[in-house]
């Protein structure tokens, strides 16, 4: 039953980490206006996910401290610092990206406008890393999140074109009207929104809540290897319908009730409901893990005790940081800046930043100070190097491609 | 022992296994033979600050600096007595309640955290 | 010191990048500018277009709730929005700009008046009516489109 409940934590890092508002936006736009010619991207990036998230699932299970615990003692603390700075403020941009998300799903369902939702929404997103218990909010969300199966079913429901479908994955590049600036500018962005870096950090921070130690090891690999592609299943389906109804309209997706679209049409208001609670679960999971993820980062630089299953008054300064980056979501937010615009740059800046989170799990997953013969073997080596150098590309080309591309527009 | 790579900026944990902040420093003392040795590990902001250097650091242990008020007694010093075993953290052989508290977590639980319902229940 | 000479280059850098974006974006006095300004409105109308088109289908044939409509229909209005506030906000700069406008605005103003067909359309027949129309609309902007994109305007 144990062991149940903590392959739990992966669904959920599936479910709200793997898909959230990053990869609703990342894939219903590129579905759109490329078919599912990047495909492979996706691909790549459930990949990269897997071989870092175990890395430091490992470095969890083995050390009994948290990724970013460790990152100071190698860095040393002025470049952790920096590297903090760069990652808390990807993680609050991301988590302003998903209040809103959960917002327009809530305008979705109610007519009532996002920008009245977001304050309610982050006063109960704040009583809940406030009160709730971590393994409640755990399977809650994680379970309700497998309502964008929803989109499985819709894709299969709506008649698609297998021959074109597969015409469009195995030639990747720009179809007529596009060009490759803008090619490359969305596989970045779809690229970034499956290697967000908070996953890793809630990833890690979420094992040390649960005690994992090296029994758990396995469980650790079961919930990487089997919950991480399971949430890009979920992320590549939003890529398929979007590209069986939008790409033959020759349209572009840019708003969160679009992309809900081919779930109505589909599976009509029943097919609307589990898209929206699907969008909800994911969204509101994921503003859950950025939240905590900001707090986790914070303290685990400056060695403050942390953790949802402390006493609030006992982690007095980790439900600062929480609250903090909570106020600074919704004044992103405040701002009026539309949700799915935030969360495109936010992709983007999070491609920067991705080098920041990567880097340094590479390194301690190799110490034998902490992970004894547990170190990276070979392959887990090969791989990491290569989506090192993958990451770093990314992150070079996002903001020239960025400006040259105007934010994709071409 | 190499100082650099096995002591700063290791977390720090006490007997229960509550966290009680990093290596931010050590202090160095001599022993009857006039050798250096290590006296005590230095937590807290001011102490990061001074290491961090330059106007941030300055800005980091100023803060701090502010918060600790008029009974300033330093830095958390953990003598090297209070030492236990030395692993992926650092593992002290007392409780975290007989250290001084961290001026920061005191002002913001005072402040702000211990004022909010529910601040002393576990979730 | 060294801390301060090097955040001076970055923010250097960091300024002269931001010109550099600064007069890329604002140097849109020539026709190439123009014309691109009208292939981004065109696409902007467009999607606005089909977005209403699919959102009337998807009340004509009741399967969706009456407040997801109107949170699509809202969407698609604000593109549509944005897009002519973009062609209202730049003049053609000569005689070949002009033309661009002039085969680009008949098409803004049919799409202005399908879509509020469609908002105000009482029955299902009329919804399936204004969904063709735009339909059609946004048959006509790809044409335009595709036309412009290629060269033969």
């Amino acid at each position: 039953m144990k062991r149940f409940f903590s392959v739990a934590l992966g669904i959920l890092t599936a479910i709200g980490g793997f898909v959230d508002i990053g990869d609703i936006v990342a894939n219903a736009e590129t579905g759109a206006r490329f078919g599912i010619a990047h495909a492979w991207v996706l691909l790549v990036g459930v990949v990269g996910i897997c071989v870092y998230a175990e890395m430091s699932g490992r470095v969890t299970a083995v050390s009994g401290r948290p990724v970013f615990d460790l990152v100071r003692e190698r860095l040393g603390p002025r470049m952790a610092l920096a590297n903090l700075a760069g990652s808390v403020l990807v993680t609050v941009l991301t988590l302003g990206a998903e209040l809103g998300g959960v917002g327009l799903a809530l305008q979705l369902a109610t007519s009532v406008g996002y920008l009245l939702w977001v304050p309610v929404v982050a006063v109960v997103l704040w009583a809940a890393l406030w009160r709730a218990k971590f393994s409640v909010l755990e399977n809650v969300f994680g379970l309700t999140g497998l309502a964008l199966i929803v989109f499985v079913v819709a894709f299969l429901h709506l008649g698609p074109d297998p021959g074109q479908l597969w015409q469009q994955a195995a030639h990747p590049g720009p179809p007529q009207g596009e060009d490759w600036g803008t090619y490359w500018f969305f596989a970045i962005a779809l690229f970034a929104s499956a290697l967000t870096p908070y996953e890793v950090f809630f990833f890690s921070s979420g094992a040390v809540e649960e005690r994992w130690t090296a029994r758990d090891l396995i469980t650790s690999r079961i919930n990487v290897f089997v919950g991480f592609p399971l949430g890009g299943l979920l992320a590549f389906a939003l890529m398929l319908t979007s590209a069986t109804v939008f790409h033959p309209l020759a349209m572009s997706v840019d708003s969160l009730s679009q992309v809900a679209m081919p779930a109505v049409l589909a599976l009509g208001e029943l097919g609307l409901a589990a898209a929206l609670l699907g969008f909800f679960a994911a969204t509101f999971g994921a503003a859950m893990e950025t939240g905590l993820s900001a707090g986790y980062t914070v303290a685990q630089y400056f060695g403050w005790s942390w953790g949802k299953l402390r006493r609030p008054r006992e982690a007095a300064r980790f439900h600062t940081v929480v609250l903090g980056s909570i106020v600074a979501g919704v004044a992103i937010l405040m701002t009026t800046i539309d949700p799915i615009q935030l969360t495109e740059y936010t992709l983007i800046f999070s491609a920067v930043a991705l080098p920041l989170t990567y880097l340094p799990i590479l390194v301690v997953a190799n110490d034998r100070g902490y992970l004894g013969n547990r170190v990276n073997g070979r392959t887990a080596n090969a791989l990491g190097i290569i989506y090192l150098i993958v990451i770093v590309a990314a992150a070079v080309a996002a903001v020239p491609l960025m400006a040259t591309t105007r934010m994709g527009a071409g | 022992m190499l100082l650099g790579f096995d002591l700063l900026d290791r977390q720090i944990v006490d007997r229960d296994g509550q966290p009680v902040g990093k290596v931010d420093d050590v202090e160095l003392g001599y022993d009857a033979d006039g050798v250096p040795r290590i006296s005590a590990l230095l937590t807290g902001q001011r102490v990061l600050g001074r290491r961090i250097g330059g106007g941030l650091g300055r800005w980091i242990a100023g803060v701090a600096h502010r918060l600790a008020g008029p009974g300033d007694r330093g830095p958390v010093r953990i003598g090297i007595e209070q030492v236990g075993r030395i692993g992926s953290a650092i593992d002290l052989t007392v409780s975290r309640g007989d250290l001084p508290e961290p001026p920061l977590e005191t002002w913001l639980r005072e402040h702000l955290i211990g004022r909010i319902p529910g601040a002393g229940h576990e979730s | 010191m060294r801390t301060s000479r090097k955040l001076a280059v970055v923010a250097a850098v960091a300024v002269v990048f931001w010109a550099g974006l600064a007069v890329q974006l604002s140097r849109a006095d020539d026709f190439r500018a123009y014309h691109r300004t009208v292939v981004q409105v065109a696409q902007g109308a467009h999607d606005a277009a089909q977005t209403a088109k699919l959102t009337a289908q998807i009340k004509a044939g009741h399967r969706a709730t009456a407040a997801f409509t109107q949170a699509a229909f809202d969407d698609a209005a604000k593109a549509l929005a944005g897009a002519q506030k973009q062609f209202a906000g730049q003049a053609p700069p000569g005689e070949r700009g002009a033309r661009l406008r002039d085969r680009l605005a008949p098409l803004l103003a049919r799409e202005t008046t399908a879509f509020g067909d469609v908002l105000r359309a009482g029955d299902d027949a009329a919804l399936r009516a204004g969904a063709r129309e735009l339909d059609d609309v946004a048959r006509q902007l790809n044409d335009f489109i595709t036309g412009v994109l290629t060269g033969g305007n």
